[in-house]
């Protein structure tokens, strides 16, 4: 045995409870070093008291009493920590509530329609309606369409991250201040003659979102030409929709609003920004039905012409398991 | 036998040294050769038939503490450290000298609140100790592994006690 383990030994020395090996031990390290026999000699006075009988059935009884309970201020580290974790509770809450993600938007705007060539020789049309623009108008849905909502903001969501540079390309312009006033009921009876519905189709309740056609939906900075498509095809992040077209006459492509030669025979290029089924209607016949994918153009066969000056289309996207999203289409003929 | 007489004045010996170190921290150095020559004195006429160091050692500490309390009660009343009227001066009383039983009962009183102070392991061991239990015994009873457990959980708990009692298991004049 060491001295250091010889040390051990010094509590078992007051209270008689050494073998004899271990006095052994003990104080043949005490005779060797002069601090262990100091050490052994002060305890000479515990020794002594605890020879007592009496002394040693007091505190017996004193440590069979239960431990005392520890005084409230030995628990103030543990209210301390108890009062961080709720302090950090309440501001990870806080946090969350004010960390809601901002409702989509979006935003309806009406533009005055660019005169092209044609039109010229046109024949006199009602007045265009003065420019008007709308204010950006909150979508509004009732509870029970939620979740169709949701799931068509989240597949809008989700091609948007496939086209960020489009995104960048083209940031919302902000509305008019004073415009912005306006109630939506005035965005949605603006006298315009042409006019565009998206139809996110909910199970319940309808969102419906109207916009004017004088502008393309989607083709927010179009002005005609190829340049109205190109800006169209560049539509923001927040209204761009899930189906963009354009008009094809010939090779050539042709802004929605290109009013057609008479008995023109064109085809459409539809952009879907979720992949799905696509189906072109005109009234109750089904003109093209195809599957597309997320960002690939579709073509549709060529569309003969009507006697109609103007033919409402409807076109469908049903992507897989969500809610099918339709778009109008108008065209207009030079009758 | 003689190898036993050699071997007892070796540790008669060791202990003087011993003793005298011990002795003059807290005392003078010639009060402490004094003292040491003292113990050896009752060693050798009282208890010439003990040989062992584990028999010799402790009996010389129990001397060595009871001629050290001896030699400060004689100062005291010698004056040597204040003067009293030899009227104030008790006489002799065959019973149990107060001051003892007062300083022993203090003793008592400072374990028994120093002793609620510590863990329950702690108290555990020391219940175990006060009963006679041995090491090897209190081994088995708190399961430990090794005997060497034990004497580091002694020894802590020995230290916790020490301090919770000011440093001195005898209270400080």
């Amino acid at each position: 045995m060491t001295r250091e383990e010889a040390r051990k030994l010094l509590g078992g020395y007051a209270t008689g409870t050494l073998t004899g090996a271990e006095r052994e031990a003990l104080f043949a390290a005490a005779m060797e070093d002069q601090e262990l026999f100091d050490a052994l000699a002060r305890e000479e006075a515990l020794r002594e008291a605890l020879s007592d009988p009496s002394a040693k059935a007091e505190l017996l009884a004193a440590l069979e009493e239960p431990e005392p309970r520890a005084a409230w201020w030995s628990w103030r580290p543990l209210i301390g920590a108890v009062a961080m974790a709720g302090i950090a509770l309440a501001a990870v809450a806080v946090w969350r509530a004010t960390r809601e993600k901002p409702r989509p938007v979006i935003v309806a705007q009406v533009e005055k329609a660019p005169a092209p060539a044609p039109m010229a020789a046109a024949p006199p049309a009602p007045a265009p309606p003065p420019p008007v623009q709308a204010r950006p108008r909150r979508q509004e849905a009732k509870p029970a369409a939620k979740p169709a909502a949701d799931t068509a903001m989240d597949a809008l969501k989700k091609d948007e991250a496939n086209a960020p540079a489009e995104a960048a390309a083209a940031p919302p312009p902000p509305p008019p201040p004073a415009l912005q006033q306006q109630p939506a009921k005035a965005l949605e009876s603006a006298p315009s003659p042409r006019q565009q519905q998206i139809q996110v189709q909910a199970q319940a309740p309808e969102l419906r979102v109207e916009r004017a056609a004088a502008v393309a939906t989607g083709f927010r900075d179009a002005k005609g030409g190829a340049a109205g498509v190109a800006g169209g095809l560049a539509a923001s992040n927040l209204v761009a929709p899930l189906l963009q077209w354009t008009i094809l006459r010939g090779d050539r492509e042709a802004a929605p609003n290109t009013v057609l030669d008479a008995g023109e025979t064109v085809r459409l290029r539809i952009l879907a920004r979720a992949s799905g089924t696509l189906t072109l209607r005109e009234g109750d016949q089904v003109l093209v039905t195809s599957p597309v994918e997320s960002m690939v153009p579709f073509e549709t066969p060529p569309l003969p012409a009507t006697q109609a000056s103007s033919r409402v289309l409807r076109l469908t996207l049903t992507p897989p398991g969500g809610a099918p999203l339709t778009l109008s289409l108008n065209l207009r003929y030079n009758n | 036998m003689i190898a036993g007489g050699v071997d007892r004045e070796h540790i008669l010996a060791r202990l003087r040294e011993r003793i005298v170190a011990y002795a003059a921290s807290h005392l003078s150095r010639d009060a402490a050769e004094d003292l040491a020559q003292e113990v050896l004195l009752v060693l050798h006429e009282k208890y010439p038939q003990l040989e062992r160091v584990e028999d010799l050692l402790p009996l010389s500490l129990s001397i060595v503490r009871f001629k050290i309390w001896s030699t400060r009660r004689k100062a005291a009343r010698r004056g040597e450290y204040t003067q009293v009227p030899v009227a104030d001066i008790p006489l002799p009383d065959p019973d149990p000298d107060p001051a003892v039983l007062l300083e022993r009962r203090e003793l008592r009183e400072r374990l028994v609140r120093a002793m609620a102070t510590l863990g329950e392991r702690c108290r555990r061991l020391m219940r175990l100790k006060l009963q006679g239990k041995t090491f090897p015994e209190i081994q088995r009873i708190m399961g430990a592994a090794a005997i060497n457990t034990v004497y580091t959980w002694d020894f802590r708990c020995r230290k916790n006690l020490l301090e919770a009692m000011g440093g001195d298991w005898e209270a400080k004049p």
